[in-house]
């Protein structure tokens, strides 16, 4: 337990050394200028050799390569600029520029009633950006030398490069083209709105900065088919995207099944969808015969009913969807045996729960399914209860494959 | 081409024709939530309009009975319909299901047997004779009680027997009325220590030339005893059941003295193995083609050998309490729908 917070330490200890090291092992070219005294009397000037000094030393030994005086010392005359002007930040980077440097060094100080009070900062040429700097007050005393020194000391790990601005003219998108196979779909773009309509099977975007690496979001719209939406990300100045086919819409769908209880036989249904992909009533018809495969009379069941169902949390583009349906049928059960009434069981069929394989033009399920046999009529062969053909839980699972149209 | 095709076909037919064969393929296939009777039926007779008419308005509250009884010479199905409070009404048919005679009874009584000596058939205090059936109430004279108990007819005697117990001890006992049903002699026996046992159905086979008994040996009478049993395991309670076979002549002077040694296993051979899942809320019922068990999944019937072991599995009914009652010979079964007042004779298929 003791040990835990070594780790963290360690980390950040790396860290700066390697920041450090890898600041120092490169060589920055650097125009350290002539400390500034800005005091009102000149009976302090001493200090400006002593801090201007210290910098120098401090600087050469962290790695930096100190710009020699004479290389921009000409380009202070040729712009008429003082030294004593080298204290602000903008002139020094001027010159510094001119000059190739990478960082521009500047400090001063004024004394007032003795009090001693230094500025040192540090710019990165080419961002034109402060990236360090300290500022110290002292009594004038022998404790000033140090204070000098911390200064200097703080001053060097805080120097960071921006380094240049990123080239904006490449970061720009020049070029999108999108490609689709559904003829006419509008494409919209987030805040832009309409853009185009796919023809021939592609559609240029008009010219918009889009920055390299950014995210634009993509509405398809076509009539009778749902909208679909894509986001796309843009990695490259030309881009050439193949967007996904639309969904049309399914207005009904015809249903072949298969249930466990009543496999000498099929059903057939059809949905309507009210809400295209979404909810519907449906018509079923379902006929399969009883038989024990040995010597036994068949008889025959006609289960005829209708669905009000819907579909849960998914929408009409998911690949998986789940279904719920609920309704009211009835079952004709008559005999190959003679001289057999016809019987009629009316049933709720409470609820079926399907899961739905959802293709473009065709669904796949198996659905569980809930019927109660209500009784109700003199003709009824079931009575009151739940149906089953398996003595408890469901009534019986379907399965089945529907024809979206 | 067309021969290829007709090839094929021919592959699939008999493919089908073998899978008809398979037990687990006419299960799946001849599920439905519809009573598997339906599709075994070969006749079925209406009987709504008589029970009603003797049910009249005022009885709501009613159940029924099934009984096939043969002796040496017929076998005739009896409905039975009892209405509470009070009274029943019993109703005797041929085999094909042809009414041929009913009588009221003015109390409740579920005695059910082909009489000793005489052959005549006893259903509920009406005593049914002669061919074409007439029905003669009350008989016998004293009120037997028969309520959930077995009974068989042999050397002479009638029997009655069943189960009980105490808390500490199964027993069974019996009775034993001769051809007058005068006043029986009576006999106790345990069964097991500390558990309960019941007597679930009872099989007389009159015929020992007609359906052999290898380990009781020729000229000896069979009696087959159904007990169920409840035990706790691990916490799960389980049900299971037991055939024992017993000699008729055992029944005679000290009666039912044997059961109790052969469910011990002694002599060996005697008890079937445990047969499990089943519902001992249904009667077991013996035939000539095996012993038939209700089991714990709804609806569906088993037939056993005498060892206990399995031969097939059959749907009937999903209702958990459909009067039913099966031929010696295991052909037919005989089923009262109270859905749809119906009298079912349906095949076994066995």
């Amino acid at each position: 337990m003791k040990y835990r917070g070594i780790a963290r330490i360690a980390a950040v200890a790396g860290l700066f050394l390697w920041i450090t090291t890898t600041l120092w092992a490169k060589e920055f070219k650097t125009c350290l200028f002539p400390t500034v005294d800005l005091s009102t009397t000149q009976e302090n000037s001493q200090y400006q050799s002593i801090i201007s000094n210290q910098l120098r030393v401090e600087l050469t030994s962290a790695g930096f390569r100190i710009i020699p005086r004479e290389e921009w010392e000409p380009v202070l005359k040729e712009r008429g600029i003082r030294v004593g002007e080298l204290y602000q930040g903008n002139t020094a980077v001027e010159v510094a520029e001119q000059v190739d440097a990478e960082i521009a060094v500047v400090s001063f100080y004024s004394v007032e009633e003795r009090q001693l009070i230094l500025e040192i900062k540090c710019y990165d040429v080419a961002q034109n950006a402060l990236v360090s700097g300290v500022f110290k007050t002292a009594r004038i005393n022998l404790s000033v030398y140090n204070v000098i020194g911390e200064a200097v000391a703080e001053l060097i790990p805080g120097i960071r490069l921006i380094g240049p601005p990123p080239n904006v003219k490449s970061a720009v998108v020049e070029e999108i083209a999108l490609v689709c196979e559904d003829e006419d779909t509008e494409i919209y773009l987030g805040d832009t709105g309409f853009v185009g309509r796919i023809t021939g099977g592609q559609l240029l975007l008009p010219p918009i900065p889009f920055a390299v690496g950014s995210k634009i979001t993509i509405e398809k719209r076509k009539e009778d088919y749902h909208d679909g939406v894509e986001t796309i990300k843009l990695k490259e100045p030309e881009m050439l995207i193949e967007l996904k086919p639309l969904r049309k819409k399914a207005h009904s769908a015809t249903e072949l099944n298969w249930t466990m209880g009543q496999l000498l036989g099929f059903g057939l249904a059809h949905r309507f969808y009210f809400v295209p992909d979404s909810s519907y009533f449906a018509a079923e018809h379902y006929f399969y015969l009883q038989h024990n495969l040995a010597d036994s009379k068949p008889v025959f069941h006609h289960d005829l009913r209708l669905l009000l169902g819907g579909y849960l949390f998914t929408g009409p583009h998911a690949a998986l969807r789940i279904n719920l349906s609920t309704g009211f049928g009835l079952i004709v059960t008559y005999f190959w045996l003679r001289d057999q009434p016809v019987y009629t069981d009316y049933y709720w069929n409470l609820v079926n729960v399907g899961l739905e394989l959802n293709f473009n033009k065709y669904i796949l399920y198996v659905r569980s399914e809930q019927k109660y046999a209500l009784g109700i009529g003199v003709d009824s062969v079931l009575g009151r209860g739940w149906m089953s053909a398996f003595g408890e839980g469901p009534t019986s699972f379907t399965l089945g494959v529907a024809r979206k149209w | 081409m067309v021969k290829r095709l007709l090839l094929l076909l021919l592959i699939i037919v008999v493919f089908a024709l073998s899978l008809t064969t398979c037990d687990l393929f006419v299960a799946v296939f001849s599920m439905s939530p519809f009573p598997g009777y339906l599709s075994q039926a070969v006749a079925s007779v209406y009987m709504g309009h008589d029970i009603e008419q003797f049910l009249g308005e005022n009885y709501t509250d009613w159940e029924s009975d099934v009984y096939v009884l043969r002796n040496s010479t017929s076998e005739y199905v009896f409905l039975v319909v009892r209405r509470n409070p009070g009274g029943q009404i019993v109703y005797a048919f041929d085999t094909s299901l042809d009414l041929e005679v009913s009588e009221t009874v003015s109390e409740q009584n579920r005695l059910h047997l082909a009489e000793a000596d005489t052959g005549d058939f006893v259903v509920g205090r009406v005593r049914f004779s002669g061919d074409p059936l007439t029905a003669s109430y009350p008989y016998p004279t004293d009120n037997i009680d028969a309520w959930d108990k077995q009974m068989f007819a042999h050397n002479g005697n009638n029997y009655i027997v069943w189960s009980g117990f105490d808390g500490s001890h199964s027993y069974l006992y019996a009775d034993e009325y001769s051809s007058a049903w005068g006043s029986p002699s009576n006999s106790t026996t345990t069964v097991e220590e500390y558990a309960e046992r019941r007597l679930v159905g009872l099989g007389y086979e009159p015929d020992t030339t007609n359906f052999g008994d290898p380990v009781l040996g020729a000229g000896i009478t069979p009696v087959y005893l159904f007990i169920h049993g409840r035990s706790e395991d691990g916490g799960r309670e389980e049900r299971f059941l037991h055939i024992i076979r017993s000699d008729a002549g055992a029944y005679s002077g000290s009666l039912v003295a044997a059961p109790a040694d052969l469910f011990t296993g002694s002599p060996a051979g005697y008890v079937s193995e445990k047969i499990e899942n089943i519902d001992d809320e249904y009667p077991v019922f013996y035939t000539r083609k095996g012993i038939v068990a209700g089991t714990d999944r709804r609806g569906t019937f088993q037939l056993l050998k005498l060892n206990g072991q399995k031969i097939k599995s059959f749907y009937i009914t999903p209702d958990e309490r459909t009067p039913i009652d099966f031929d010696i010979d295991g052909e037919y079964y005989y089923l009262f729908d109270e859905q749809t007042m119906r009298l079912y004779k349906a095949k076994t298929g066995f």
